[in-house]
């Protein structure tokens, strides 16, 4: 007969199964929350350029650097991350490149902030960080700059670079890249049509009409004069071209002035008049899955940036026969004697946390001449220094995109100006009710300028005034 | 004689009672902390947030009913709610007919019955992401198959994503691609109607659309009933197309409620008012929900 007490039944080994995976996972939870995070001990600064060995006895760190995700810039950060590490055996750089940044960088930085898991270095474009600092997530950066002698990528006189670094008397942004924009122009369209290139003293109005002549939606293969950006930012250039800005000041503004009569009749004819009235810019349907755009050959002037050489002409793309040749110029000159363009500073900022001596040596090492150099070799974008973008990037971007008049950013950034910073980020203003209030309808041609524009101030003023009565 | 039910006493559990209670929470405890922890304590938190201002930088801030007043007064959300409504009046109702005619199509003895069947369940499976992406392909005003289709019988092509007009309906006609689900739950449902009704219907004299209408659709009720439920529910929580093919555009026409509250929260960073957004569009679910099982008394027919 079976002695029952010595044998487990069924329930008894359920129970006991079910006790032991609960402290199993009781253990596995507790096990993870007790592990710290591995820090750098306080030691003494490391050497200037950053890029030195560290020393021996260093103890392990890793950082986590939340990267801007763009196809150009992947590569860049695998190359400068990798290089790092290399040498500086301690240091672990785990880098996170997140795609579609414009859509989804800040999200995902917001929720990491608030969920109390900041990255050590986080890519910031040079208007969106202001309400991170604002709000003490950002190490400012002065004592490192002041120790180090990093002084280059902060040359004095140049109000966009200052802008777009500093707030309230303290540096937090780390440049790696120097940001403008100029006209981009395909140069076939013009020897086709047997029109001129432009020159750099063209105006407004020989801008459209090289756009017009530039223009045939008649055959299977649309041509089109212009590609307009559709979008504040981008149009923030013929804004400012009319001699007027669509705020009372661009650094902290209080008061939206989009409604002034010569903003509206910019915005009229860029995110209007181009696509409905004189249909010399192909619309966001026709740009659809990526179609009549400049780099299909289909556009023949875009307002663009550095980062677009690679999507145009590129060692890649003359291998398969598919580049376009093409080359830069400044923007045409507006009622603005002035001309000026956008500028701005991007690069890296240092959240608060215990890394930020490791955080900085790394992101010193990216802005430094060498790595700065590895950046703008990758990328094509421009460099954080201007004397590096004479020697450097010029002849760079002439050998490998086929860029002849690399001159052309260097005038543009000597005069330009930042969109728009403070703290409440452009971003907002743009997604929240620029966009939808007036750009959405214009580009829809369900609208006119004069008829939204009224909206956006009302709108942009009551965010403004919620903004200041908070402070 | 009146014969006094005796009061019952509290006894206290036996140990073995104790044992067993134990027992059960143990086994079921895993769910309940996971229910706690992510899905409770989350919900409450939002109840709190609600009152607040935050950005997800800085400390939330305590605003008092302002979130609820802007919930009921900004133009955004009161056309996103329209929006949903709009989609759901129109998309659920076609879901039915067509997943439901299918059905009835499908459980015919017909050659190839099982490919109709997976093949119509496959879009099912395709990741809301992909074929999003491939209708936004489908609906490409200039390239689109829609538009090549349309232009065979005269048409002119549309701009379906880019026409305040026509984006609704496109979003309505997408949805009928993913009818698989009511129809293989229909499906199930006709085989279980007992021959010898509808053989008895037969003898009777009814016709094939009389014993639809009588004997089919009533039996088929508490299957249409969950289906409708499912489907008012699911169409409510539409997100990803609009979120991937027209960001809630062309001017907010596709601004879907459920959207709006992720572009409230992880766009625009108002987190507070987000979270009193999602307590609104949750009440409003809950309401259609009690509405529906209320009306069903009327029309849904149970055995029992």
């Amino acid at each position: 007969m079976t002695d029952k007490k010595s044998t487990l039944s069924r329930r008894q080994f359920l129970i006991l199964s079910g006790q032991g995976a609960l402290a199993l996972a009781v253990l596995a939870g507790c096990g993870q929350a007790a592990q710290p995070a591995e820090e750098a001990p306080a030691e003494e600064p490391a050497a200037e350029s950053g890029g030195e060995q560290a020393e021996p006895a260093a103890a392990p760190v890793e950082l986590e650097f939340l990267a801007w995700g763009d196809p150009a810039d992947i590569e860049a950060w695998d190359k400068l991350s990798s290089l790092y590490m290399e040498r500086n055996p301690n240091v672990t750089v785990k880098v996170t490149s997140v795609a579609d940044p414009n859509n989804n960088f800040y999200p995902k930085l917001q929720t990491a902030v608030a969920g109390g898991t900041p990255p050590a270095v986080s890519s910031f474009q040079g208007w969106e960080w202001q309400i991170y600092a604002d709000n003490g997530v950002l190490a400012p950066i002065d004592d490192y700059i002041d120790r180090d002698s990093f002084t280059a990528p902060y040359p004095e006189g140049i109000k966009s670079i200052e802008d777009s670094t500093a707030r309230n008397g303290k540096r937090y942004l780390i440049p790696l890249q120097l940001g403008t924009m100029v006209m981009f122009y395909a140069k076939n369209h013009f020897d086709e049509a047997g029109v001129p290139y432009p020159t750099e003293d063209w105006t407004m109005e020989e801008f459209l009409d090289i756009a017009q002549k530039l223009t045939d939606t008649s055959g299977d293969f649309k041509k089109f004069g212009m590609q307009a950006n559709g979008s504040w930012f981008r149009d923030i250039h013929w804004i400012r071209s009319t001699g007027k800005q669509e705020f009372d000041e661009i650094v902290d503004p209080k008061k939206a002035l989009f409604n002034q009569p010569e903003i509206v009749d910019m915005l009229q004819l860029m995110a209007y008049d181009v696509y409905h009235t004189l249909k010399i810019a192909p619309t966001p349907a026709d740009m659809e899955a990526g179609a009549n755009a400049i780099e299909t050959g289909n556009v023949a002037m875009k307002y663009e940036g550095a980062w677009f050489f690679g999507r145009l002409n590129s060692p890649e793309l003359r291998e398969e026969g598919k580049q376009i040749e093409f080359d830069v110029l400044l923007m045409p000159q507006g009622a603005d004697p002035e001309r000026p363009h956008r500028g701005w500073a991007e690069g890296v900022a240092l959240p608060q946390s215990e890394k930020v001596e490791a955080a900085w040596e790394f992101a010193h090492f990216m802005g430094s001449e060498e790595g700065d150099k590895i950046y703008a070799e990758t990328t094509g974008r421009i460099p954080n220094s201007l004397d590096l973008v004479e020697s450097f990037w010029i002849p760079t971007i002439q050998e490998r995109f086929g860029v002849q008049n690399g001159q052309a950013f260097i005038e543009a950034f000597k005069r330009s100006e930042v969109d728009v910073v403070g703290g409440v980020p452009r971003s907002k203003m743009w997604s929240e009710i620029v966009k939808p209030v007036g750009y959405d309808p214009m580009l829809g041609g369900s609208a006119t300028a004069a008829e939204v524009l009224p909206k956006v101030d009302e709108e942009l003023q009551k965010v403004l005034d919620e903004y200041w009565a908070s402070q | 004689m009146v014969t006094e039910t005796p009061k019952r006493r509290f006894r206290v559990p036996s140990r073995l009672v104790l044992q067993e209670w134990l027992e059960g929470y143990l086994f079921a405890s895993p769910f309940i902390i996971g229910f706690l922890a992510f899905v409770a304590y989350p919900m409450i938190y939002s109840i709190w947030l609600s009152f607040q201002r935050w950005n997800l930088l800085g400390d939330p801030q305590f605003i008092g009913f302002a979130n609820i007043i802007k919930m009921f007064t900004a133009e955004r959300a009161n056309l996103s709610l329209y929006n949903s409504a709009y989609y759901t009046v129109f998309a659920v109702p076609l879901q039915l007919i067509l997943a439901f005619v299918l059905a009835l199509a499908l459980t015919q003895k017909i050659k190839f019955r099982d490919v109709y069947r997976s093949g119509f369940y496959l879009p099912i499976i395709v990741p809301l992401v992909a074929w999003s992406v491939v209708w936004q392909r489908v609906l490409h005003p200039e390239f689109g198959i829609l538009n090549n289709a349309l232009s065979w019988v005269g048409i002119p092509p549309q701009p379906w994503l880019f026409d305040p007009q026509l984006a609704k309906p496109a979003f309505v006609f997408m949805s009928l691609w993913m009818i698989g689900r009511m129809m293989v739950i229909f499906i199930a449902g006709l085989g279980n109607i007992p021959p010898t009704l509808m053989e008895a219907a037969s003898l009777d004299g009814a016709s094939a659309w009389k014993r639809l209408w009588h004997v089919t659709i009533p039996l088929m009720s508490p299957l249409i009933f969950f289906n409708a439920v499912m489907g008012i529910i699911n169409s409510f929580q539409s997100f990803i197309p609009a979120k991937i093919m027209t960001d809630g555009g062309p001017e907010n026409s596709t601004l879907f409620a459920v959207l709006n509250i992720y572009n409230e929260g992880f766009k625009f960073f108002n987190m507070g008012y987000a979270a009193a957004l999602a307590w609104e569009f949750f009440i409003i679910v809950m309401l259609f929900t009690v509405v529906q099982f209320y009306m069903s008394k009327r029309w849904v027919y149970y055995e029992d």
